[in-house]
This record gives structure tokens, sequence and C-alpha cells, in this order.
């Protein structure tokens, strides 16, 4: 009786488990098989070869995802620190502020970039007013990396802030009276005790930062393409061919699945570990 | 160091904050341009209310979003409930499946949906559109909630339900009397979550609809396009007013709690780090403003009661036979190709169905290499499409279009004799003309001195404009100039001469600033660049708006296309469709479009209509002689070739 109980409440998980199985695990194989599978149905590793030649565009794109995980991280850290330090009351407001860009639409904001970085945009008559300039700013990497800082830094400061924030201001002072200055205590006491926030900042930048297509499309001119546009170009843009977009795909899959797991070693998470 | 923290904070906002300054400013300007503030105006308040599409999308948004989150709320709290009953083992495995959705990038997520919603489609007669968006939002906000309600059976004493049970509660009231109200917070903060996540997603969602459901973010995407019209920065303005009202007031209230409940809770908020926690304390404001801002704007929007004005049709008798049978049809057409009631002109759509009963629902595209892939991708199902000459040939060779009843298009009567039976479609079978024109050179008279007879092609390829040329995001067009300069055929098969002109192009890269389609509406508007290759009809149009703008077509000759209105292979509703390319052929009809898109007509009736002086213009209408003699159409080319084209083309964009 009491066995069939529990069959019953497992049996409420069915719709989930069928649910996953068929809009997740099986959308997964079939992105396999179209990068394996020639339209006729042969097996081939033509198109995973083809992805290979890309290779200048994955190295590209990871190296603009890295620069700009690293530029999150080194402007969130102090900021992080800053709010965690500050007087309870000010600190959520302070938050808020942080947080409610991310309310605005993602394209909006990017497109708002447009329109201050171009060669007639904000900035450059900004500095014309003082003679300066104008430089070129848009349709450059640095504006695409830019753009991946801009919109990814909260994922950055959040976690980081959260980790901080646990840290017990007495922790801090006991340092500084064992003979720690100011910057050794943030070496060798905070930034160990943040470590778990800074890898699950790390991830949660990197990964949307490589995967994009819209804001190299945008702020990048259409010249400097990560494999977020490849993948788009073969399925819905100017070079239809799906069975290499789902090569590129499947690469890009496991690029990050391994990236994931390197990260997962530094995590010390606790129950993080039975959720994530 | 107070201070130096102080400045370094506010910096940091600074740089949060400048764009959506810029977004604010603009929503006030009275001119269209995002670059010179040009007077204060509210009248794009005033318009976002009457403005169809953003209004459509924005409801699109709300209610997939609504369904998506309840279903996942309801099928995630189910699983959590079984998982948690679960041995270790199986609940480890579990937990990787759910944890997929969250970690994979999401445009692969978006991708392998649509392999699969395409495979549905070809066998089970599944459709894009909300359907298939509302699959693809439960799936990636289901984990959220499994992953908000787990923890709470964690906390939950485990026996509390079996001493319901014990005390005489049936198993099913039990679970709504002990264990719901324990798991609600849960549950609750799921639903946030997915429902923030719903309205706000792009990726998944670009790959997943169809021509029916466009949702806010998937139309400001196609705005940004070409142009993001300002009244998505009004748009973009109110949601942000809300937001900040609503937090503010929070804050107020939360002021009043005293410090140390407060210091606990957020002790509590800071507990994990995670995207879940951010979300999640954001999430209950979110849909109170989403509700309150969509409601309000469809409210008010729905005040609108403007008289149409009356289009003056042939055979009035013709168009009302199908206006009892609620039908909808889709118009997949190029961005800015036909007149929708922008700036005062006719709303032909609006029109066409006063006129009929039969509602149009009307997307865009680019390219018609996009086009192309929508068709093939099998994402959507239209009714009618408007490519051009060489990809009308490449659809009716590949069996993608439906040949046309000309019974029930009387009005292709109209259409001039040069453009009917034309080498891409030899009997006229499939296609009927839309509009034609040229390419050629637009360019910015304050960025160059030189004269417009001088202009030649190799001006994209001049040193002393580098970073001030645009070229074409496409590959047909991109290698038709480098064609023209290398006095190569437009149709060559020949790898040697493709593999010569993409070199070219290669070379063409370090000069050029951007590649874009109707971007350059934007950026040749605002004076980025000094030159840039583009289609007749649509300089035409900027030279009206930008008096610096100038267009040369260019002696040496050029390339002359047709762009046609076609149906494609599924449509649903042919003589619907059949119907609406009459209506479009209606000399008044064909009149307004080619007033409002610049492009030239095909059409006898309308151009007759014309001033005199735009019959005589040498951008709209060259003489005959010029496009005979200099100017080639665009053949199809062989599968072979369009995929070479094609890889040259993807190397040219990837490379250094």
């Amino acid at each position: 009786m009491k066995k069939n109980k529990g069959l019953i409440q497992k049996l409420t998980a069915a719709p989930y488990l069928v649910w996953m199985a068929v809009f997740v695990i099986v959308p997964l194989i079939m992105v396999a098989y179209f990068a394996f599978v020639t339209d006729g149905g042969e097996i081939t590793a033509e198109y995973i070869k083809e992805a290979g030649q890309y290779g200048g565009i994955f190295w590209r794109s990871v190296w603009m995802a890295a620069v700009a995980t690293v530029i999150c991280l080194i402007i969130s850290y102090p900021v992080a620190y800053i709010l965690s330090r500050m007087e309870v009351k000010i600190q959520s407001t302070m938050l808020m502020l942080v947080m409610l860009p991310m309310w605005m639409n993602f394209l909006l904001r990017t497109y708002a970039w447009m329109t201050l970085l171009g060669n007639e945009g904000v900035i450059n008559s900004l500095l014309g007013l003082i003679g300066l300039g104008p430089f070129k700013m848009l349709n450059t990497q640095g504006a695409v990396v830019l753009g991946m800082v801009y919109n990814y830094i909260p994922y950055m400061i959040l976690p980081l802030y959260s980790v901080m924030v646990k840290i017990d201001g007495s922790v801090l002072e006991a340092a500084q009276d064992l003979g720690c200055g100011r910057l050794k205590t943030v070496v060798r006491v905070v930034v160990p005790l943040s470590l778990p926030g800074i890898m699950s900042g790390i991830t949660m930048v990197f990964v949307p930062a490589i995967s994009t297509f819209v804001i190299s499309r945008m702020l990048g001119g259409g010249g400097n393409l990560l494999i977020g546009d490849l993948i788009e170009m073969q399925f819905l843009g100017n070079a239809y061919n799906p069975n290499l977009g789902a090569a590129i795909s499947l690469v890009l899959m496991v690029m990050v699945l391994i990236i994931m797991t390197v990260m997962r070693q530094f995590d010390t998470g606790d129950d993080e570990r039975v959720l994530l | 160091m107070k201070k130096l923290s102080k400045l370094y904070l506010s910096l940091v906002l600074l740089f949060l904050y400048i764009p959506i300054f810029v977004m604010i400013v603009f929503s006030f300007n009275t001119t269209k341009s995002r670059s010179v503030m040009s007077g204060f105006t509210l009248d794009w308040y005033v318009r976002l209310f009457h403005n169809e599409l953003i209004l459509k999308s924005l409801g699109n948004t709300i209610i997939i979003a609504v369904c998506a989150s309840v279903a996942a709320t309801v099928i995630g709290t189910l699983a959590a409930i079984g998982i948690s009953r679960m041995g270790k083992r199986t609940k480890a495995t579990v937990m990787q499946v759910t944890n997929i959705p969250i970690v994979n990038p999401e445009i692969v997520t978006g991708v392998s949906l649509m392999l699969l919603f395409v495979f549905f489609q070809a066998r089970m007669n599944l459709e894009f559109g909300y359907i298939t968006l509302i699959i693809a939002h439960i799936t990636f906000d289901v984990p959220y909630v499994v992953l908000n309600v787990m923890p709470k059976f964690r906390q939950m004493q485990p026996n509390i339900y079996e001493a319901a049970q014990d005390l005489g509660c049936g198993p099913v009231r039990s679970f709504f009397k002990v264990v719901m109200p324990e798991i609600m917070p849960g549950v609750l903060s799921g639903f946030l979550m997915s429902f923030t996540f719903s309205l706000d997603d792009f990726v998944v969602s670009y790959f997943t609809s169809g021509a029916t459901s466009q949702t806010l973010p998937i139309t400001i995407y196609s705005m940004t396009r070409r142009k993001v019209s300002p009244e998505i920065n009004a748009l973009s303005t109110i949601i942000f007013v809300i937001v900040l009202t609503v937090l503010i007031i929070k804050n107020v209230a939360e002021k009043r709690k005293t410090s140390r409940s407060r210091l606990a809770a957020l002790e509590e908020s800071g507990r994990r780090a995670s995207r879940r926690r951010i979300i999640k304390r954001v999430a209950v404001t979110a849909v109170v403003v989403c509700l309150v801002a969509g409601m309000t704007i469809l409210t008010l929007g729905g005040f609108e009661t403007e008289v149409p004005e009356e289009l003056a049709v042939e055979d009035p008798d013709y168009y009302t036979r199908l206006a009892d049978k609620d039908i909808t049809i889709n118009v997949y057409n190029w961005g800015e190709y036909l007149p929708l009631g922008e700036d005062d002109t006719l709303n032909l759509n609006e029109e066409f169905t006063n006129l009929t009963g039969i509602k149009v629902n009307y997307s865009t595209y680019a390219t018609n290499e996009e086009l192309y892939a929508k068709l093939r991708a099998g994402a959507a199902s239209y009714d009618v499409i408007i490519p051009s000459d060489y990809m009308i040939s490449r659809m009716i060779k590949e069996d993608m279009l439906l040949p046309l009843d000309m019974e029930n298009i009387p009005n292709y009567k109209y259409i001039m004799d040069k453009f009917k039976t034309p080498e891409y479609d030899p009997d006229s079978r499939y296609s009927v003309p839309y509009t034609w024109g040229t390419v050629g050179i637009v360019y910015n008279s304050d960025l160059t001195d030189m004269d417009e007879e001088d202009i030649d092609w190799d001006v994209l390829w001049n040193e002393e404009y580098a970073d001030e040329i645009l070229m074409f995001d496409n590959p047909r067009d991109s290698f038709a100039i480098a064609q023209l300069i290398l006095g190569q055929s437009l149709n060559t098969e020949d790898k040697r001469e493709l593999r010569a002109a993409a070199d070219l192009l290669k070379e063409q890269k370090k000069y050029v600033q951007a590649y874009v389609m109707d971007e350059i509406f934007d950026k040749m508007g605002a004076g980025e660049a000094a030159f840039a290759p583009y289609y007749a009809g649509d300089a035409v149009v900027m030279m009206e708006d930008h008096e610096n703008l100038g267009f040369v077509i260019p002696e040496s000759g050029t390339n002359l296309f047709v762009d046609a209105l076609c149906i494609p292979k599924g449509a649903k509703n042919k003589e619907a469709a059949e119907m609406y390319m009459n209506f479009l052929c209606e000399p008044e009809a064909a009149l307004e479009i080619a007033d409002f898109i610049g492009y030239s007509t095909p059409n006898s009736g309308a151009f007759e209509m014309l001033d005199e002086e735009v019959q005589n213009d040498e951008i709209s209408y060259p003489d005959d002689e010029f496009l005979n003699d200099k100017c080639e159409i665009f053949k199809n080319l062989s599968d072979d070739t369009n995929q070479y084209m094609q890889n040259l083309w993807t190397e040219i964009k990837t490379g250094g």
C-alpha cells in the first residue's frame, strides 16, 4: 500500500519527464543527427570538418567573450565589494539601481549604443566640441566587447555581491587586527571567500557572450561575425545550410560543456551542487 | 577612500544608464533622427497607441508569457513532487536533464527546437505560431520552476503529509491543505521567473516563431535592422518609469520596517549566488508592471476610431466574395516595401481588409536569401511573398511556388508588356511584377566632393573613403558589383571568375565600415558613411528626407531587378492571396506603393497617373536604351554555383 502511494507520487513527475524528453533531449539528438547525416541519409563527418574551417571564428568568439568576461569581473569586483560594505539601508537601493537597466529590452539598449558610438554619434559630437575626433568606435571589435560587457555585467555583479555580503565584517577586522593591510585583507581574505561568486559570475557572463549573435551584428557592422552569427546564417540567414549549422551548434555545445565542467571544479557551493 | 568608492560607483552607474538616458531623450525628439535632437514633442507617445504592429506584438508577448508560465508552473510543481520522492541516483539524473536548458547556449536551444518543429510540421501539420512559441517557452521556463520548488520540499517536514492523512485527510486534500502552503513561495517565485523570462526572450522565440505570432522583442529586432521607430523608445520610457515608480514605492515601504528584519531579509537574499536569485528579486514588480502597462496600452489602443480613407477599385464586387469566410492571409514582404499608414500614407493592408473582410498578417525580411531560408526551413507558411527575379526562377525550379490563376487577377492587364513573360518566369505562370529598379550608389555630399559623373563602382574601393563605405549584406548583390568592375557577366558560372570577384570583395573589406541592408536608411540618414550601393527606389526615399544625399546610377552599367508577387507552396488561402495580389495591382494602390517606397512601378495604370517630372526621372525611370544596353538582370544560377558563391561569401564575411 505504501509503496503504491510512492509510485503515484512519483508519477506526478511523468508529464515533466515526457516533456523534457520530447522537447529537450530529442531536439538535441536531432541537432546531432543533422550534423552527421546528409539529406540523403548517409553518415558523414563532412559537416564537422566544414565547421572546423571556421576555427578562426570559434577562436575569435572565445577570445572576445573571454575579454568581455574579464572586463566584467574587473569592473564588478570593486562594485560588489563597495555595495556589500555599505550601510544596509542603502544597499538594497543601490542594488535596485544596478538591476534596473535590465528591465529595458536588451536590443533597445544595444541600439542606443549605436547612437552613442557612431561617427556622428553623441560621444563623437561631444568630443568634437573640444576639438577631438571623430574616433571610429562603432563597427569595431571593441564595440562588440563593449556591448557584451554592458549587457551581461549585472550577471557578474549580483553573484559577487551575494557572496560578499555573507562575509562577516568581523572577519575583515580580525585580519586587520592580525596585521594585514587593506590590500592584503582583500587579497588574502575577501578573494578566497568570494571564489564561488567569481566562478558563477564568470559562467553567467561567458556562456551568453560566446553565443550571442545580435550584439555582434548591431555593433560589429556585419564584419565581426561570431559563432552565433554563423549558426544563425546557416538556419535563417544568407547561407542556408542547416547541416553545417547543426554541426557548428554541436561544437559550440561541447565547448560550453567543457567550460562548465572546468568551472564546476572550483565550485564549493553546498546545496548549489544539488540544484545546478 | 569613501569618496573614491562613491566616485567609482557613480561612474559604473553612469555607464549603465547612459543608453537608457539616450533612449528617453530621443523618445521626445521631433524628428526620427537618432543623433540630432531637434525639438520636444509628445507625438510618439500618441502614435504609440495607434501603432498596430507594436501593440499587436505586445499583446502576443503577454499572451504567450501568461500561457507558458502557467503551464510551466503546473508541470514543474508536479514534477518537483515526484522528483523529491525519487531515489538519489534517479534524482541526480533527472536534475542533470533539468539543467540542460539552463546551461545550454540559448541559440542551440532555439535551433534544436526549430529542427524538431520543422520535423513535426512536415508530418503532423503543426504550424509555427503560438503553439510552437508556447512550447518553446515552457521548455526553457519549466526547469526554473522545478529548481525553485525543489528546495521547499527539502525544507518541509517529511512526515506532515502522512500525519495529515493519519488525521483523516484524503491524499488529495492533505496535499492541498498541508503540502501546498509549504511549497507555495517556491511555486510563486518559479512562476514569476518564468513569466519574466518569457516576456524578455528573444533568441529562442526568433527561431520558433511563425508568420502569425511575432513577439515584441522580435518586432524590435526587425526594427533595429532598418530604423527604430521612436514609438518604441516611447514604450520603453513608459515601462522604465513604471518600473522605477514601483521600485521606489517598494523601497520606501521597506524602509519603514525595522532595520533588523531588513538585515535578515538581505542576508536571506544573498544566500545563494545565481541568476535565479537576481531575477527573483525583481520578478514580482515585473509582472505587475507588464500587466498594467500592457492592459493600459491595449485599452487605450482600442479607442482608436479613425475613419479610413477610401481607395477606388475597379470592380468592388470582385472583392466581397470571400468576405464571410473569416480568412487571414500571411504576407511576407521586404522591409519598407508597402505603405502601412506611416507618415500619413494610406494603410494598404487595412484598406484591403475593409474591402474584402480578409485579415492580413504582415511580416518582413531583409534579403532574398533570408526569404529562401525561411521557406526552406519550413518555419512558417505564407500566402504571398515578393522575391526578386533570380530567386523566383530558383523557386520555380525547386518547385516552391504555386501556379497562379490569372482569372482571379484581372488587374494583370495593367502590367506593362515589357515586364510580361520575363526570363525568370517565361510563361508568367507564377509571378505578377510588383516593382522594378536598378542598383546605384547613394552618396553623402557632405562627405565627398566628387562630381556625380565621376562616381563609379570603383569608388567603393577607394582608400580615401576607408571606413566611410557601406556594402550590401547579401552575396548576390555584392558579387554583382565586383563583377561589374571586373567586366564579368552578373550570371557567370565560371568558378575562376567568381573566385576573382570574391578576392576583390575581400580586398574591399578593409575599407568597409559595415555590411548592411535596410540599416542603410539609418546609417546614411545619420551621415555615418559617404558611399553605399543600394536600390534606386530606396535611394529616392532617402533623398526626400535628406538633402545632402544623392544617387548615381553608374554609366558603366548596373543590375536591373524586378520584384514580383508570388504564392509559395503550402499557402493556405490561395484565392485570397490572388485577391490580395489583384488589389495591389489596382492602379491607385500601385500608385500609393510607388509613391511611398520610391521604386519604379511596372503598372501602366499607375505610371500614367504619375507626374510628368517623375515619369521622366532618370533614377526611377531610366530610358529603355540604357536599360537594354547597360543593365543585366540576374538569372538563377545552378545549385553548384549558388553553393560556391554562398561559401565564398561566408569566407569574405568571416575572414580577417
